[in-house]
Formats: C-alpha cells, structure tokens, sequence
C-alpha cells in the first residue's frame, strides 16, 4: 500500500495544478472584479481603477498567479480584498461548522442509505415494496433547501423541539450543538441516502445471483451471515464509489443548508465570495475543496481493494 | 428470498430508537420556549438583544448609509442631530446650531461631556475632520455632494464649530444627521475592523466577517444609565427566509432585511412589531441616447404602460405608495396633486408606440439579481409586452450590476432601486442616483439644471414653488420612471422595547431592553 | 452464472446475427409491471411538456390581479404572487427541466462512460482521464455552476454545459470501477486468451455491466441535475424570469409555504413522480439486464 500511495502522488499533483490555473482563471472570467464591489455602485471610474491598482488587479495575469501559487506553497493563501483579512483567517473561523454538519450529515446518509438498501434488496412484494419504493422516491425528490425549510416550519415554528437558526459548536457543548446541527443534517442526508440505497440495493441484488452465494445457501449457511459476510461485502464496491460522490454532493448541498439555517460555514463564505468577486477566497476554497475530494477518492479506492480482493491496488491506479 | 432473522433485526433497531429518544429528553434543550410578553414593564438592566441581519458590516463605509451597517452604525457612532418624523433636527452631539443672515454660515455649539471609547474627548476638531471625510470620494458618502458644498469648516473653540457654505443648501441637516463623528487617530485603519472607535454607547468588540458582529456596553458613556443593554450580537444571515426563520424561532429579536412578503405576513402579529426603516425608491429608467427611448412619446408610452397599483400589491403586499415622484412622501414641499397623475393606460401606450413607429421593438432591461427586482421586472416585463414592446432580460448579479453602474452602461432600460425616503427633496437632486448630475439616463439640460438650483437653496418659503416646478419637468421628460416608492421595515419582537430606527435605516438601541419571559 | 449465459449466447450468436442481444434484455423490461408504470409516468409528462403550447395556448405569463389564490377547478395548483396559474407554470417549468436533462444527461452518460472506460486501452491512459474527472468532481458543484452562467451568460445554453460538466464524473467513476472489477474475472480473462478482441470483449462483456450501474446513475442524475438548476435559482442564475422551471418554482413556492402551502407542494409533487417514473424504469431496465 505505501508503495501504492507514492505512485499516486503525482497524479494528486498534477489534478491540483490543473484546479489551480481553472480556480484562478474562471472567477475572473466573470464581469465585475473586487475592485467595484468594494468602490460601491456610486463610484467613479477613476476611483475604481485607484482602487484597482492599489489590489495589484492590474498586474499582468500570468505574474499574479505566479504570486498567488508561490504564497500557496509557502503557507500564504493572500488577504480578502472585502474583507481586509488573511484568506486563511477567514476559512479557519468557518471551517469547523462546515466540518462538523458534513460529518453528521455523513453519518446520518450512510446509516440511512445502507439500511434502506439491505431493506430493499430483501423486500420482493406486495405492499411493503411498494412502500418502499415511494419512500424512496420522496426522498430522492427532495431537495435538500425544501427539506430544509419543510423542517424548520414543523419543528422550528409550529412545534419548536429544535433550533431553527444559528449554531454552537460541537466541541464548545456538545448536547447543545447536536440539536443545531439535527435539521440541517437531516435535510442534508436525505436525498444522498436514497441514492445511496438505491445503488446498494441492485448492487446487493446483483451479487445475490453469483455463483458463491448459491454455493453457501446449498452449504446451510445462515441467511444472516450469507448477508453479512458474503453479499454486503462485495457489493460494497460500487455502493463504496458512490458514498465518496455522495459525501462531494453533501458538501455541495450544504452551501444552501447553511445559508436557510443561518450557520456560518464554508458554503455561505463561497456564496459572498463569488458574489463580492473575493478572488483569492474563491480560488482556496476551490483548491481546498479538490483536494479533500482526492483525498477522499483515494481512501474510497483503498477501501474498495480492502472489500473486493480481485480489484487489485496497485494494478490498475 | 434469503430467509433471514428478521424478527431480531427489528426488535433491534426498537431498542435502539427507544434509547435514543430516552437520551434525548435527558438533555437541556437549545431552544428557549418563548412567550408573548405582558404589555408594559419597566427597564429591564442586563440582557443580550440578538439581531439577524442580512448585509455584512463595511465600517469603512461608516460615511455612506450602506445596508450592512444599519445594525450597529448608532451603537457605536452618533452624529451631531438626529432628523424626528416631522424630518426636523433635533440636537445629539450639537446643542445648538444657527444660521447667518444669508444662510451661508452655520455655527455650531456641541455638547461638552462626550468622549471616544478611547478615553480622548470630543471636541470641534473631530467634527471637521469628520466632515472631510464625507467629501472624499473614497468613503463612498451618498451626501458628498452636500459635503463639498462646505467650502471651510473650522473650530472656533472646543465646542463650537463654523461651517462656511459655498452656497444656501436646504440639505444640511440630512448631512449632519448621517455623517457620524469619527475618530481621527483610529479612522486609517478601520477597513480591517480590528479597531472602530466612536463616542456611542456600545463598544464594537469584534467582528468575523460575513458572519457576526459583537457589541459590548460602553462603561464610560456619557450617560451612565444607559445603555441597558450589555451586549448586542449580530449574526449575518444573507438568505431573507433564513432571516425570518431566525426571528421567528426565537433565536433573534432583530430582524434586518426580511423579505416584504414576510413582513408583510407579521404586520397584524401580537408578537412581532414593524419598525420603519425609511423606504426605498424603485425607478425604471432609460438611456435617452438609446434608440427608441430618443424620442420622447416613447418614453412617455413607458411609464403609461405600467400598472403601478398591481406593482404595490403584489410586490409590496399593498404597503407602498403607486406614485410617480422622486421625493419623500409628505415631505415639505411635496407637490401631492401631481403624483396623483401616475395614471395606468394600456391602450394610449399602446397607441402612442404606434404612432411613434416603434411597436415591436425590442427592449433589454437590466436588473439586480435580488427576489423584489425580480417580481418587479417580472411585472413591468408583462405590462410592456402588452404594450407592445419585445422586452428581454439582463439580470445581473451585484457585482456585475455595481461594474455596469460604474461604467455607465446599464444599457437601454434598468431597474434601479435607491434607499432615500427619509431624505429632503434637495439632497435626493444630488444623492440619488438616477436623477442626479451624471445619471446613467444620459439625461442633461440646461433648463434641468435651473430648475434644479432652485430647489436646492429654497427654504420654507419657496420649496413648495421649485419643487413643483421641477417635478412637472421631469414628468414630462420620463427619463427615470419611478414604479412604487415602497417602505422599509425591520422587525423586532414584541419583547424589545425602547429600540428605534434613524438615518434611513440605523438601529438606535440606547434606550432598547429586553423584557422578560 | 454469468459465464454460463455468455456461453449460452455465444452458442445463439451464430443463428441471430442481426439482432442485438443487449436490446432484446432492455426491450424485456418494458413488459413487466415496474417497467410499464414508469415508462407510462415519463411518457405521460413528456407528451404534457410537449403539448404545453397547445393545452395552454395562453402560455406561462398571463399575469392576472388574482394573486395567491387558493386551488381551485380553474386553477389546480392556485395562482402565484402575480396572478398566474401554478399548474399552467409548472407544466411549462416541467417541459424546460425535461430540455434540459434530455440533452444534458445523455451528453454526460455517453461522455463520461467512454472517458471511465478508456482504461481498457491501458492503465496509464485510465488513470489519466481520471484526474482530470477528479477536477470536475472536487469543484463544489454550485460554484461551478454559477462560474459557467456567469461566463456564458444565464440562461439555457449556460445550463445544459453546466449540468452535462457537473454529471460527467460519476459516470466515469462508475465505468472505471466496473471496468476494474470485471477485467480480472474469470471470463474476461478466459476471452482474452481465446483472443478475443478488445472491442468485443467490451460490447459483449464489459459494456452491459456498465450500463447497469450507468442506466440508475442516470436517475440520480437526472434529480441532481434538476436540484443544481434550482440551487442556481436561489442565487437568481437559473432559467431567467418570466420563464419557469422547476428549481425556480420551488424556489418561489418556498417563500410562500405559509400563505399557499399549494405554490411549493403542486411542482414538489409533479417533481415527485417525475422521479418517481424515472425509479421505476431504471429499476425495470436494471432487472432486465441481470438477465431475471
């Protein structure tokens, strides 16, 4: 395995500097720049372009980036331009809350998506698959900042039980923080659940017609264990690949969840970023956000060679 | 299928639930049961107020009156008047002001006991030095233009200073009421927000931007009763039904930026009470450079065409004024009989596109990509198709929107919106940006500027007479179209009392409590 | 199992040239239960969106003085904040969705599936197309969206780029990790010493494999692509007003849960079996294929 991870080192390397040179290019492409958004819309265009001047925005392209990666590599992420903080400063303020609602949003999507899964591939008829099914297409439906505000409305407003806005941390008070983070999670998890499930249930009903299942049913194996051990493990493979997509839709869905629940994560600090054209904030947070993604590409692949020994590690990167 | 033990699985899974229900109840929980308040209590010392708003602070625009600083500009700063609801001064930091003869020179007299956060006290110098401020450009003040009319500004002593204006301006009290008193040793670096002092009775203790601001009372205001508040925390929530949700479930007793159809839902409430926070302008103007809004019926058609009554309805919930007039509704001055001339008629609009030769055109509005700009286009869009007109849509989002008002190219026909009710008529000609000098109408005139002058050195005696005067011209020439002038609330919870709204939109909290559950 | 129907088929081959083995499975799935209810949901919104302009010859923006009414015979779904018909909107909105996914989705199925299943050419050139779908698949998905509206301009065009960018990836990961799994099986090796060539040992072996895993992601990516549209929505760059869509009808009929509870659950439920059709059919064609 650690020769395995060596391998794989420049192939990371090469994704990040791809992600750095779109992550700086794109937002740029875009019409406005920081520079009129912090001037204000009553400005002058000569104030403007002081301004601009004075943020180094007037700097040939290609030595602005070459500024932006040397301060990456040395530790230096740059200063907000609407702001007036370090980049790194400001991820760091959000970066536990954002953290903190994808890892219980994560938790409640695998638990969620692999019961409903082994429910589904054991189910065959009548009203229960019926039932089934639906539930499953309600939640696929069900985009998240509708569940979201579905929630708040009962369990905010008409029935207060939770919290509707705001957040504690968990590591400040944990019972306390737990209930901030319970209807944002929920919305959050539910339709990457179903997919979850979905993909686990054809994938388990798959593997159940293989030859190896047959042969332990004839040999008197439990049905629990012919589960446990022979079907759920190797189906795992696909399911596996699609929890480590999914985990990148939670991430993605939660800039909408933070925004309707009033937390101040990492999605919010995304969403005033492109809208203030925060260039430097854009491009770290892009950066960042691939590089978690590979990082959890590889465990997935990692974890996949663990369950199925015929997909071998190193054979095929 | 796969016989399985189901039955284990299941009671399983009930043990688990039940468990985890049992834990629940167990623990305390974060929600507050909140309780409609007895209707009158004392001051109550103490208390946090928690205030959602949903713009965030820019306290390097301390000099403008910008969105983001509404929840905490007063807490922290003052000003030398404060305008009452008859738009008349009234003395914060200044005592006592007069004018000379000619109206040219004001003098000042301040008050003697105030003090900076920092310990130094106020005197003359911070009030010029404040002043300076408002004119540079860089500070981005909305009333710079009524600043620079201040051509010297100098302290005669400690506590009286002499104000020599270029020319009689009817807005100097709109000037004095917004520009807060800054502090010249820390105002350099305020951008960062690590340090904004100001002689107000709450301190700004810190601030992570774009997600909370902190305030704390301030031990040595002037005032030792008061604030009676100890801390006031604002959380910046940009999304409006976040905002209401967060007012709603309790979590906050302020709410800024609330969208008006939720406002509008909370006005009959027990438990919630509206606060006005001036109003907004919402004009539909036209390059007149432009084909077809170069010929003048065209422009005419335009503003006969739109159904401003259906706009205060269903945009506004019927909580705005279908007028047609540029200025403060019921201001001094205000020429009430003409903007009863906003009249709705299709079919003349229709007629005068045909005459005109112009039936079909095709027409590209430009609007800010926010909820209320959007059901206003998505009106003005229908009422103008029907007129005949091809209409297309450029909406943009703030930053794009900000570039092309910059740049003056907001093209054909846009959709703007200003924050100035509240202001008088004579700093709205040079503040607002449609109609002012250099508006992205393109629209000049020799004859506009007269008319203009006139009104911004009346007093009492000829307001109502130049106001009129300008208003009939700029009805004619229809190059800014005002839809609706439409009010501004914020929202408080009926727990809080002893809070009020200034300066278009600053929450003043000196006298704000908490009453209890 | 398998290697018994490979068998089985190859005995076939020789006597049905013509007919192709992997439709005849698919066509299987129309005939059972499953397979009809969801065809029969698609096909019923589809012929509604298509017929759109001729059911409602008013089309989508009669705005009326009628705001926020209830549902009623004249008005299903109620009118909205302008006076407009809900139903007549979402109808329209569901016939933009529909563009939009028909031409998106494919693009990205088709696309993403060769560019996961270049691996078979070699492990180096896999694992290279994989990085750059890495790339597409780290960048959090609405600011990719609203990075491509704001170059391309808001709008249709804008979208479906946007939508194919963002589904491409999770075919590719599929298709390579089906390609991973089933390259080292038996079979496969046993055809690739009777020297089988590489392009039928994808179509015959490796392809309808794929196609399982392919034919439900394309169901979750449909919703998804539906829920990006209506995330650009919320942040005002989805399909630009007057026009509808579904995302931007949620969107709406959010604000308004509490005055007309109507205006948000009429779309959510025309969403709902739009979904719901789309399952079912997935589910049919995925029991075909297995060969049950």
């Amino acid at each position: 395995m650690g020769s395995y991870l060596l391998r794989r080192i420049p192939s990371i390397l090469l994704v990040l500097l791809l992600t750095s040179v779109i992550a700086f290019a794109l937002p740029r492409l875009a019409s406005g720049d920081p520079a009129t958004t912090a001037a204000g819309s009553d400005a002058s265009p000569a104030a403007v372009a002081a301004i601009r001047t004075q943020m180094g925005l007037d700097q040939p392209l290609p030595l602005q980036y070459l500024d932006w990666i040397g301060g990456v590599l040395t530790g230096d992420l740059g200063q907000s331009f609407s702001a007036h903080r370090s980049v790194a400063e400001l991820i760091g303020t959000r970066l536990e809350s954002t953290f903190e609602l994808a890892a219980v949003a994560a938790v409640l999507m695998i638990a969620i998506g692999v019961l409903l899964g082994i429910a589904g591939a054991r189910v065959h008829g009548g009203f229960w698959r019926a039932a089934l099914d639906a539930v499953n297409a309600v939640l696929l439906a069900a985009p998240p900042f509708l569940t979201g505000l579905v929630l708040i409305l009962a369990f905010g407003i008409a029935w207060p039980v939770l919290p509707a806005s705001g957040e504690v941390s968990l590591s400040e008070n944990f019972e306390i923080g737990i209930q901030y983070l319970l209807l944002p999670a929920v919305a959050l998890a539910l339709p990457q659940a179903a997919a979850i499930s979905r993909l686990l249930e054809s994938s388990m009903k798959a593997t159940a017609r293989e030859d190896f299942v047959d042969l332990a049913k004839a040999k008197g194996v439990p049905g629990g264990r012919i589960v446990r051990k022979h079907i759920l493990r190797n189906s795992f493979g696909p399911a596996l690949v699609t929890i480590g997509l999914r985990l990148g839709e939670l991430l993605a869905g939660a800039i909408v969840v933070e925004a309707i629940f009033g937390r101040h994560g990492l999605g919010t600090l995304a969403i005033t970023s492109v809208q203030n054209r925060d260039y430097l904030v854009i491009q770290a947070l892009i950066l960042g956000a691939v590089f978690i993604a590979v990082i959890m590409q590889l465990l997935t692949e990692i974890g996949v060679a663990f369950l199925d020994p015929r997909v071998r590690l190193g054979g095929a990167a | 299928m796969i016989p399985l033990s189901s039955h284990r699985r299941r009671a399983g899974a009930a043990v688990a639930l039940l468990a985890a229900a049992l834990a629940f109840t167990g623990c305390t929980s974060a929600v507050q049961t909140a309780t409609t308040s007895s209707a009158s209590s004392a001051p109550v010392q103490g208390g946090t107020l928690a205030i959602a708003a949903s713009a965030d602070a820019q306290p390097q625009f301390v000099m403008a009156n910008r969105a983001g600083n509404w929840s905490w500009r007063r807490l922290v700063f003052e000003s030398l008047v404060v305008l009452d609801s008859q738009q008349q001064p009234q003395p914060l930091l200044a005592t006592t002001w007069q004018y000379d003869a000619d109206r040219t020179q004001l003098t000042l007299t301040l008050r003697d006991d105030v003090k900076f956060s920092s310990g130094r006290p106020f005197t003359a110098d911070d009030v010029v030095f404040s002043l300076e401020q408002a004119k540079d450009p860089k500070n981005a003040s909305q009333l710079g233009v009524v600043a620079k009319n201040i051509s010297s500004a100098a302290a005669k002593d400690a506590h009286t200073v002499v104000l020599q204006l270029a020319a009689p301006s009817d807005s100097m009290f709109d000037l004095l009421d917004l520009i807060p008193m800054v502090d010249k040793d820390t105002w350099a670096g305020i951008a960062d927000g690590k340090q904004v002092i100001g002689t107000g009775p709450f301190l700004w203790s810190s601030w992570t931007p774009g997600a909370s601001i902190t305030l704390k009372k301030n031990p040595e205001y002037r005032d030792p009763k008061r604030p009676y508040l100890d801390e006031v925390d604002v959380s910046i929530i940009t999304d409006s039904t976040a905002v209401t949700s967060a007012l709603k479930s309790g979590t906050d007793q302020l709410a800024i930026g609330m969208a008006q159809s939720d406002v509008s839902l909370l006005k009959s409430s027990k438990d919630y009470q509206l606060l006005n926070a001036g109003g907004v302008f919402y004009p539909l103007g036209v390059d007149v450079t432009m084909a077809p809004f170069d010929k003048l019926e065209v422009r005419q058609a335009l503003s006969l065409a739109i159904d401003r009554d259906r706009i205060a309805q269903q945009v506004f919930g019927g909580d705005a004024t279908a007028t047609n007039l540029w200025w403060t509704p019921g201001s001094p001055g205000y020429p009430a009989d003409l903007s009863k001339s906003a009249a709705y008629d299709p079919k003349k609009a229709a007629s005068l596109l045909d005459t005109a030769g112009a039936k079909g055109t095709e027409i590209t509005i430009t609007y800010a990509n926010i909820p209320t700009m959007k059901s206003l286009f998505e009106i003005v869009q229908n009422n103008l198709t029907e007129a005949g007109f091809t209409v297309h849509a450029n909406a943009l989002d703030t930053a794009a929107y900000d570039k092309a008002q910059v740049a003056g190219q907001l093209g054909q026909a846009f959709l703007l919106l200003h924050g100035m009710v509240g202001f008088s008529s004579a700093t709205i000609i040079d503040a607002m940006p449609s109609i002012k000098t250099g508006n992205p109408s393109q629209f000049a005139a020799p004859e506009y500027d007269t008319l203009k002058a006139a009104v911004r050195g009346a007093d009492d005696s000829s307001r109502a007479e130049a106001l009129k005067k300008l208003s009939t011209y700029m009805l004619d020439q229809s190059f800014s179209d005002i839809l609706t002038v439409a009010p501004q609330y914020h929202v408080a919870s009926a727990q809080l009392h002893g809070v009020s709204v200034v300066s278009l939109g600053s929450v003043v909290a000196t006298d704000a409590y908490l009453s209890k559950k | 199992m398998t290697a018994q129907a490979t068998t089985a088929s190859a005995d076939r081959a020789p006597r049905r040239r013509t007919g192709n083995p992997l439709l005849r499975r698919y066509a299987r799935a129309f005939r059972s239960p499953r397979g009809v209810i969801g065809a029969s949901i698609i096909a019923v919104l589809v012929l509604l969106s298509l017929l759109a302009p001729v059911l409602f010859p008013g089309g989508f923006d009669q705005q009326t003085r009628d705001a926020l009414l209830a549902p009623s015979l004249q008005h299903f779904f109620g009118t909205d904040e302008v006076g407009r018909d809900i139903f007549v909107r979402t109808i329209y909105g569901a016939r933009v969705d529909l563009s939009l996914v028909f031409v998106a989705v494919p693009i990205a199925a088709v696309l993403g599936t060769l560019l996961g299943l270049v691996g078979i050419l070699g492990n180096a050139a896999g694992a290279a197309v994989q990085r750059g779908l890495d790339v597409i698949v780290g960048f959090p998905s609405l600011i990719l969206g609203i990075s491509v509206t704001l170059v391309l301009g808001a709008g249709w065009t804008a979208l479906v780029v946007a939508l194919a960018i963002y589904s491409t990836p999770a075919f590719g990961r599929l298709a390579r990790a089906t390609l991973l799994t089933q390259q080292n099986r038996d079979y496969v090796q046993a055809a690739r010493m009777l020297g089988t060539s590489k392009a039928s040992i994808m179509t015959a072996h490796i392809l309808p494999h794929t196609l399982d895993t392919a034919v439900t992601q394309a169901v979750v990516a449909v919703v998804s692509s539906i829920f990006l549209e209506s995330s650009l929505s919320i942040v005002g760059l989805g399909i630009q007003p007057p026009q509808p869509s579904l995302g931007a009808l949620l969107n709406s009929g959010a604000r308004y849960m509490q005055q007309l509870p109507s205006y948000v659950l009429g779309p959510a439920a025309v969403l709902l079996i739009l979904v719901l059709g789309f399952s079912l059919l997935a589910d049919a064609l995925n029991r075909a294929g297995a060969g049950r």
